[in-house]
């Protein structure tokens, strides 16, 4: 709560690069929270997450380039883009689990890049979809607020950022949530009790899926583009590297991890050359050393 | 004491400077001023700039597979601001880099970073064409002086210009434009199969010589050889897709790393020694992957660029001696040559305008009359597409007993612009 306040009041003093910067981490958090579902809950290792993240991206630019510009049509496009391409995806890497799930995702992921790059006549190859408008807001216009700036649009993704937030918490608190973590821990048992494993897993997919997906269109609106690179696994490893480091199974650990990735990100890239080294001891470090990553530091302080 | 921080600033500039540099180089010149001042000598130099500080924010790839690139470019700029220290029209010249990377969402967190936090007064740089593009908008919009010093998208002399984005570099159709005549008419080459990168860049440059070529009475032979940008990956399957025995020659367009790999693969097959012809844009055997493939090179290759490291003229002769010499042996390049000239402009601007770049309308009308003699010979902007206008060099790929590996000069095109309208 505190939290959402403290950020919430960040476009009324934050100077206008550092509102971009916090909008980014906004809605690269949301992508962590949804990956999260996956690895934390779930119990399934996805290493192919920006392959939801891109779909949702390419739905969103796609729409939005054919002149639809409302809001919540975009979202939505984005939302059941990623959602139909988790679908098939997930009911093939599913039946198999571990390291076999992780190179599934993975290899799925950079399939769907390689088409991302090789499809020119609908994604225009490496060069990708530029000059994608922000939706308009029907009503708030006369109020002179307008998507186009910093302020308004960090709140949209503020207030997006939170509901999913809200969502995802109560789902993982639901009968759903409890199965899902059953599922987690003892998959034959479950079975055993006549759950549908495959089910719930598959569902679980297909809805973190969704959320990446809605990540992916905030980001196409906030860039104005949506390139090939969203969907490279380097994506999914930063995502998973802000689940680790800010906490699994926990929706506020991965939000926290992202946030420190990104500025991590920033500020290391300004003043070291190689700042992935230094991103990639960050990350043995936490997990020799803080294997329950930001959240587990907060809870045992 | 003064000669220190010189000594140590030209020590520096042989490689990149980035913040940390800075932050040392200011420590130890207060240190200096301090022990100047309690000494009470305090010697005042030749009259410096009075006016504000001019900052130039510069957004290059200084990692990445494009990381030699920006380096290059970085070293031409630092080259000329030194030559008239740092300064122009009573203004001191600042520069501040950040680093473009690969992909665009990085690039244009590098732009925005120079222009909302450092507050520069001009953008220069971008080697890869998609984070050109798709900075374009933003940079459009605030009306910021920005040079293109390397991607050669053609959009942004055509459909995309902006009185404010002017490029110093080339467009992708300029180099391989005039090629596909040559290698039809003067080379009477008329079979030819296209190998090319497939990414914006290739694809432009491949399309304009695929134009006149075909229209000299050249046959493009099918199916074209298109390899995955950047290839990671093996070239072996790409370089045996190449019809050897159906053509006369290959075009080629691939640029850095790709163009090594596929040369050494080339070379390595065999390939190459059965082709009767080697043609391409120029950036194919640069200077940067002849030193890298050393004895695999392709020799007698017939290549089309806006420079060549033998090139005659005064102007280029000081520059690649200087350079070398100011760079720690470091050979000069092509896209060292665009940094170089990137500079010239702002630095000519700047006088011109007297350093009063308020008026940005003014700022500009004064970058788009700057012209002077380059290391590639006569340079102009193109009042109609915002691009240079230059001569493009048919050059053949040789081992100079001097130079090593290199692209002698053979013909060229002079006065080639976009035909953007």
């Amino acid at each position: 709560m505190l939290l959402a306040l403290a950020l919430a009041s960040i476009p009324l003093w934050a100077p206008r690069f550092w509102i971009y910067i916090a909008t980014q981490a906004l809605i690269f958090a949301i992508f962590a929270m949804s990956l999260d579902l996956l690895v934390g809950y779930a119990g399934l290792p996805s290493f192919g997450h920006a392959a939801f993240y891109g779909v949702g991206a390419y739905a969103c630019a796609l729409l939005a380039l054919g002149h639809v510009d409302g809001l919540v049509p975009l979202l939505l496009a984005g939302m059941l883009g990623a959602g139909a391409a988790a679908l098939p995806i997930g009911a093939l890497s599913l039946r198999t689990s571990g390291i076999y799930f992780l190179m599934l995702t993975l290899a799925f992921a950079q399939m769907l890049w390689g088409l991302a790059v090789n499809w020119t006549s609908l994604t225009r190859g490496t060069d990708g979809l530029i000059g994608i408008p922000r939706p308009a807001l029907p009503g708030l216009d006369t109020l002179n607020v307008s998507l186009y700036d910093r302020g308004p649009f960090f709140f949209l993704c503020l207030l997006v950022a939170i509901a999913v937030f809200v969502v995802l918490e109560s789902l993982v608190r639901s009968p759903f949530g409890k199965t899902l973590e059953g599922i987690r821990e003892n998959d034959r048992r479950m079975r055993a009790l006549g759950f549908p494993t495959f089910r719930y897993r598959l569902a679980a997919f297909v809805l973190a899926g969704m959320v990446a997906g809605i990540a992916g269109s905030l980001a196409a609106m906030s860039n104005g583009f949506a390139t090939p690179d969203l969907l490279y696994w380097t994506v999914s490893g930063l995502a998973l590297i802000a689940v680790v480091v800010g906490g699994t199974r926990s929706f506020i650990g991965p939000a926290l991890g992202a946030f420190l990735v990104l500025f991590a990100q920033l500020g290391l890239s300004t003043y070291i050359d190689r700042w992935e080294l230094a991103l990639g001891a960050l990350f043995i470090a936490f997990v020799l050393f803080l294997p329950r990553g930001l959240v587990g530091l907060v809870r045992r302080a | 004491m003064s000669d220190e921080i010189e000594d140590y600033l030209n020590w520096k500039l042989a490689g990149r400077i980035d913040r940390r540099d800075f932050l040392k180089l200011g420590v130890s010149a207060a240190g200096i001023a301090l022990v100047a001042a309690c000494g009470g000598s305090n010697t005042v130099g030749p009259t410096g700039p009075t006016g504000p500080e001019f900052k130039l924010g510069v957004v290059l790839p200084y990692s990445g597979v494009y990381a030699e690139l920006g380096n290059s470019i970085t070293n031409g700029m630092r080259m000329y601001f030194d030559s008239v220290g740092n300064q122009a029209g009573n203004r001191k010249i600042t520069v501040v880099t950040a680093d473009e990377q690969v992909a665009l969402a990085d690039a244009v967190a590098a732009t925005k970073k120079v222009v909302e936090q450092d507050g520069v007064d001009m953008v220069a740089g971008y080697v890869s064409s998609p984070n050109a593009a798709g900075n374009r908008n933003y940079l459009d919009g605030l009306k910021m002086p920005t040079l293109i010093a390397n991607a050669g998208v053609n959009s942004l002399s055509r459909a995309a210009k902006s009185p404010f984005i002017y490029r110093t570099s080339f467009s992708n159709w300029q180099p391989s434009h005039p090629m596909g005549t040559y290698v039809a008419e003067k080379l009477g080459k008329k079979k030819i199969q296209l190998v090319y990168a497939k990414y914006g860049a290739g694809l432009e440059a491949v399309a304009a010589f695929k134009e006149t070529f075909t229209g000299s009475g050249g046959t493009i032979v099918g199916p074209d050889v298109a390899t995955p940008f950047p290839n990671n990956g093996d070239q072996t399957p790409f370089v045996q897709a190449i019809q050897t025995d159906k053509i006369d020659g290959i075009y080629c367009f691939m640029s850095g790393t790709d163009a090594v790999t596929f040369l050494k693969k080339a070379a390595e097959l065999g390939t190459l020694k059965k082709l009767g012809l080697v043609s391409g844009a120029g950036f194919f055997v640069e200077q940067d992957v002849l030193a890298a493939i050393t004895d695999a090179a392709p020799d007698g290759a017939i290549t089309g660029l806006h420079w060549a490291l033998p090139l005659a003229n005064k102007e280029n002769q000081d520059f690649v001696s200087k350079y070398s010499k100011k760079f720690s042996g470091r050979q000069a390049d092509v896209f060292a040559v665009q940094g170089f000239d990137t500079a010239r402009v702002i630095v000519e601007a700047l006088n011109a305008v007297k350093g009063n770049t308020t008026n940005k309308d003014a700022f500009m009308t004064a970058i788009a009359g700057v012209s002077f003699k380059s290391p590639r010979g006569d340079f102009k902007f193109d009042a109609t597409t915002n691009n240079v206008v230059q001569t493009i060099y048919v050059r053949k790929t040789v081992k100079d007993p001097k130079l090593g590996w290199t692209n002698q000069v053979i013909d060229q095109y002079p006065g080639v612009a976009d035909p953007g309208k």
